[in-house]
């Protein structure tokens, strides 16, 4: 009987009424105190739901950050917020880092939130593994208003920065890096071929599990590469590329993947089936462990949606 | 139509009057009637349609003032959509998506009695009404019933066009298809083109199609496959540089030329407007072009998004004076 190993990954929808007490922070009717704690209540939440799900890793659901880069803001000093700007290709938009100095590593409110989230996971009792995400050196460049650097130097400064915030982050925790960019169009090949030596850089002498989390699109012709990058798990998003299933399949013999087998661009309900079939197969084509979960962060469903979706994950070992 | 040269719109939204939405408070807490909601709402759209008068407007709307969203308001009336709960854009901005559960069709009217009310109201036989199209509320909804977006898009083109069959009988003279997520993919916009078209097939009215923030790239080699009258689009923004893409691709319908930021507060001058009317008058002949902001104007302070109408339509007014002062056109 397969084992079913969950992952939580990326963000967690920040309901309407958790948006109404950022609102009133920015607009000085609250304290900062006030702000905080509500994010650690509802923080709790969400840790006691993926407690609920048996998830053996997950992320504190990122309700801190207004978006994926807005965490970057909290471990690397220099860049500012810019313009708003589209997330791909969803009507979700994110503001860009405008970056016109050298960049800096400067965990210090990160370390901070991380030591808060370890807090309620002890709290809720979550016995799983914590992950601590950061945004992958390709994505953050190719999301950047880069002024400063030519786009390689930034790969390359980035992962410099990011190994010594790496190296402070608690060893209890799993690292997740966020790379939904790789996979995209219009990369330059030499860009992409250099990834492997700053990624090699970026986990220098860095001891925690590190997943490396893809989504949205999987070019075939980038596999090969993708599964040369030094991290520990690989992770796809295979909802929405089911089609391109046997590529990935031919290419994870002996290697930890990530599975994303929900998909939280669309609200329709997966098959369980569907789920089982999918990892079934990859263990048959020789995968050492297959891990799985939401494919995307979780900010595109409504949060309704988001809860039936992760209980489905609950159900994967009921009947396999 | 009997407009002036460089005839002057609007996309169609504009701010809410701060009473209205503490009216719409009020009423969804159940302290203000049905009735008297809508005795407010027709009374913004009165007020919008006075601003856009003094403003000098040449083709109003009355701000799309009845209307929370582009595509809630559209899915909340046609068979085939239910809503989860709100999902969020940005920072605190949310909105509610709609998701397609069962086959789309047209149930009742939507926007005719919008119509009957702006034609009892407006100061010119030209006003405008705005549709959201086919192709943009396939992208923005979610999916749960079709084999995929194409399929929900034409049946979703069949019910709009059903819709702007009724807006004509009603009397509305200038119809605008809203699509800004026309150009979200290059494998899908050659069909997207002709689920607009089927939306529009058998249409007696001036058509506007209305495109706006990404990439122009995607959409540019179709622009004249459009069977629409006018596409206007946001340009100011990006400092005018898709004129030279559309000239490449030979475009040769009207052009609503977007020359005001509607993402900044800065009210733009008459003469930056004028300015940059100039410079669309040498990728575009004159009689091909419409002045328009750059998109809706509803986000915006209201006082603001008035002062930019003025500018707008005052840098068009000194176009105007110097197209007439130099014989180009009658006095």
């Amino acid at each position: 009987m397969i084992k079913f190993t969950i992952s939580i990954v990326g963000s967690y929808p920040r309901a309407i009424s958790l948006g109404k007490v950022f609102s009133r922070y920015r607009s000085g009717k609250i304290s900062k105190e006030v702000l905080d704690k509500e994010i650690i209540k509802r923080t709790t939440s969400f840790m006691s739901l993926v407690k609920d799900v048996g998830a053996s890793y997950t992320t504190d659901g990122l309700l801190r950050w207004d978006d994926l880069m807005d965490i970057t803001f909290s471990y690397i000093s220099g860049p500012t917020k810019g313009e708003l700007m589209r997330f791909y290709d969803n009507n979700f938009y994110y503001r860009k880092p405008v970056i016109k100095g050298d960049i800096k590593a400067q965990p210090d409110e990160y370390l901070k939130s991380l030591q808060e989230d370890m807090e309620i996971a002890k709290k809720v009792g979550y016995t799983g593994k914590l992950k601590a995400v950061l945004v992958g050196p390709l994505t953050y460049t190719l999301l950047s208003d880069n002024r400063h650097y030519d786009d390689e130097e930034l790969v390359f400064a980035y992962a410099k920065e990011v190994n010594s915030v790496m190296k402070v982050i608690p060893s209890e925790l799993a690292i997740e890096i966020h790379e939904p960019s790789f996979f995209e169009k219009g990369i330059k090949t030499s860009m992409i071929s250099r990834l492997v030596d700053a990624y090699s850089e970026m986990v220098k002498g860095v001891s925690q599990e590190k997943h490396l989390i893809t989504y949205f699109a999987i070019n075939p012709s980038k596999l090969d590469m993708f599964f040369k990058l030094p991290v520990d798990v690989h992770g796809l998003d295979v909802i929405e590329n089911i089609n391109l299933l046997a590529q990935v399949y031919a290419r994870i013999a002996k290697k930890r993947v990530f599975f994303g087998v929900l998909n939280t661009r669309n609200t329709k309900l997966e098959r369980l089936s569907t789920i089982r079939r999918i990892v079934n197969k990859g263990y048959q084509k020789g995968a050492s462990q297959i891990i799985v979960g939401n494919a995307a962060p979780m900010d595109f469903i409504p949060e309704i949606i988001a809860v039936r979706k992760l209980k489905l994950l609950k159900k994967l070992g009921d009947k396999s | 139509m009997n407009l002036p040269p460089l005839p002057t719109t609007v996309i169609g939204s504009y701010p809410r009057p701060k009473w209205l939405r503490e009216a719409i408070t009020l009423a969804k807490n159940g302290r203000l009637s049905r009735e008297d909601l809508q005795e407010a709402f027709n009374d913004a759209a009165i007020t919008v349609m006075r601003d856009h008068q003094v403003a000098g407007i040449d083709v109003p709307t009355d701000g799309e003032v009845k209307r929370d969203e582009m595509v809630e308001f559209f899915a909340e009336r046609l068979n085939g959509f239910r809503f989860y709960g709100p999902v969020r854009v940005w920072g605190t901005a949310y909105y509610r998506k709609p998701s397609v559960v069962s086959k789309i069709e047209y149930n009742t009217p939507m926007l005719v009695d919008e119509v009957e009310f702006t034609k009892s109201i407006t100061y010119t036989p030209y006003f405008k009404v705005t549709i959201t199209g086919p192709y943009t509320m396939a992208y923005w909804s979610y999916n749960e019933y079709y084999k995929d977006r194409r399929e929900m898009a034409f049946d979703l083109a069949k019910a709009i066009n059903a819709e702007i069959r009724n807006l004509v009988e009603a009397g509305a003279p200038v119809i605008q298809v809203d699509e800004p997520a026309i150009h979200s993919s290059a494998e899908e916009v050659e069909w997207a083109v002709e689920a607009v078209n089927e939306s529009v097939k058998g249409i007696n009215a001036k058509l506007m199609l209305h495109i706006c923030y990404g990439d122009y790239k995607i959409v540019a080699p179709y622009l004249n496959d459009f069977k629409v009258d006018q596409i206007n689009f946001a340009l100011k923004i990006y400092n005018y540089k898709p004129l030279k893409l559309f000239k490449e691709h030979g475009y040769e319908k009207e052009i609503g030329a977007g020359v005001i930021d509607v993402h900044s507060r800065n009210v733009e001058s008459p003469e930056e407007v004028y300015k940059d009317i100039k410079r669309l008058m040498e990728y575009f002949p004159l009689e091909k072009i419409w002045i328009n902001p750059d998109c809706g104007l509803k986000l915006l302070p209201r006082n603001i998004a008035f002062s930019k109408m003025v500018s707008m339509v005052k840098g068009v007014q000194m176009v105007r004076e110097e197209l007439k002062k130099s014989g180009i056109v009658g006095k």
